[in-house]
């Protein structure tokens, strides 16, 4: 169902928006399209069932671009407004393969929020769809836009290190509770916490560091099961005794849920850790948890290099530099960097970036950065990641790229 | 914990300041008495590791290389 609220007027030189899932996600990127000084994009239609976001970001839309939307409740009637060039589709993680396809094939250039799927026959589908379509894919991988990632790839394709050698990477997230609440706590609506979470990473590693050769990964539930917290036998935060730093009111707060995230059962894990070998002979590490500290709560990555190392977390801006040699030898000194400009915004400053790389790859009529390169290496890395977990051994990239080859 | 970046100055007084924000909400930059800063420490046995930054964007804020 359509409805066309109020007079709708709308630049006609702009790329024209619908949004598909107005929640707090596509909050983010929108308010970074509807402000661009450029004025490149318009959004001109939302579709969503939580009518309460799509009077939000219908508002939003009438505030800074002075008119109404077309609204509806089926992202297909959205698809079939032919006055709509590009979408984002921002919903949850189990509908994004029909909705990204579908989008794909109603002519749209697609911003697809990660993770790309669920699943690897969903992430190539939507691949080889994107490559078949001629249209422009953005894969919602921020992380890339973040001025801490941009500098450190340009200091490793720069040899401020040298050539490098080893990484480490961990992130540790105290937000994630909620990821055992509402539809989130299922693997079949996610695909699992790697997924979820690492596909970011996985995009981050590629970009750095190449190709992949093996992996290896395991995941466990540590923490977030019974016992984890002493709730005292309830299974709802209003109804807790003994509340626990992850109490959230009775309307539910992100997933409108007050599951007590200890005791309500749920089939995903809450730490992993992933071991990469690359086609240079790079070995890398990545580590996840969430009952990490809250002080923690963050990215942490270290490179090293044939001439030093770098190292620093994200929320920081900073990255350290530490040559390989001692300072009295005649090498260099420690430096320190700082990587974001003050005001920097949402996601370590990708938020503010990324929707903008989208327009003008659009314009320009190429692959976008987090485009469909992007979406194919980080999707066979995690799930190869994924199907080590759950089988149990080292599994050879050149195996899912024999089995979901590359789109020619 | 106290941690901080912004300039390293000198006020009118001869006092060292840094001059950084105050919040992320606020624009604005404060020169910030060390004194200031760390008087919570005082008395107390503490671990302090100073660097010079350097910025990796064009324009203004942050140390110049």
């Amino acid at each position: 169902m359509s409805n066309n609220n109020s007079e709708l007027e709308s630049n006609s030189d702009r790329i024209k928006f619908g949004l598909i899932g107005t929640g707090a996600r596509c909050g983010g990127l929108s308010r970074t399209l509807v402000k661009d000084p450029e004025q490149r994009g318009d959004v001109i239609a939302l579709c969503d069932i939580n009518q309460t976001a799509l009077k939000k970001a219908e508002g939003m839309v009438k505030s800074y671009l002075k008119h109404g939307t077309k609204n509806y409740t089926d992202y297909r009637e959205l698809l079939d407004n032919p006055d709509v060039d590009a979408v984002i589709i921002s919903p949850p993680d189990f509908l994004h393969h029909k909705m990204a396809i579908d989008a794909f094939n109603a002519g749209k250039h697609v911003f697809l929020e990660k993770p790309v799927g669920i699943n690897l026959d969903q992430m190539i589908d939507i691949v080889n769809a994107a490559k078949n379509s001629g249209k422009t894919l953005e894969v919602g991988y921020v992380l890339r836009y973040a001025p801490f990632f941009v500098e450190m790839k340009k200091m490793i394709d720069d040899e401020e290190i040298g050539e490098p050698l080893f990484c480490q990477a961990l992130e540790e997230y105290y937000g994630a509770y909620h990821f055992y609440r509402g539809w989130w706590k299922k693997k079949a609506n996610t695909g699992g916490i790697m997924i979820q979470k690492i596909c970011h990473d996985m995009d981050l590693h590629y970009w750095m560091f190449g190709k992949p050769k093996k992996i290896c990964a395991f995941e466990s539930l540590m923490n977030f099961k019974p016992g984890g917290w002493d709730n005292k036998g309830a299974v709802t935060c209003h109804e807790c005794e003994n509340r626990c730093p992850y109490f959230t009111p009775e309307t539910g707060g992100r997933t409108n849920s007050d599951e007590c995230v200890f005791n309500d059962p749920h089939d995903i894990t809450d730490n992993c850790q992933i071991i990469i070998q690359f086609e240079t002979g790079l070995n890398l590490s990545m580590g996840m948890n969430f009952f990490n500290s809250r002080g923690q709560s963050d990215r942490h990555w270290r490179v090293v290099g044939s001439k030093g190392e770098i190292t620093g977390r994200l929320s920081t801006g900073m990255i350290r530099y530490d040559p390989r040699f001692d300072s009295t030898m005649g090498f260099e000194k420690t430096k320190v960097y700082l990587c974001n400009k003050p005001g920097t915004g949402g996601h370590a400053g990708g938020d503010a970036v990324q929707i903008l790389e989208f327009l003008q790859a659009i314009k320009e009529g190429r692959e976008s950065k987090a485009g469909i390169e992007s979406a194919y290496w980080s999707s066979i890395m995690i799930m190869g990641a994924q199907m080590s977990a759950d089988k149990d051994k080292i599994v050879r990239i050149q195996d899912l790229t024999d089995k979901y080859p590359y789109p020619g | 914990m106290t941690q901080f970046n912004g300039k390293l100055v000198l006020d009118e007084d001869g006092l060292l300041c840094v001059k950084m924000h105050i919040s992320p909400m606020n624009p604005e930059l404060y020169d910030i008495p060390l004194q200031e800063l760390l008087e919570d420490l005082i008395n107390k046995d503490i671990f302090m590791e100073v660097f010079a930054t350097q910025k990796r964007w064009e324009g203004e804020g942050g140390s110049e290389e």
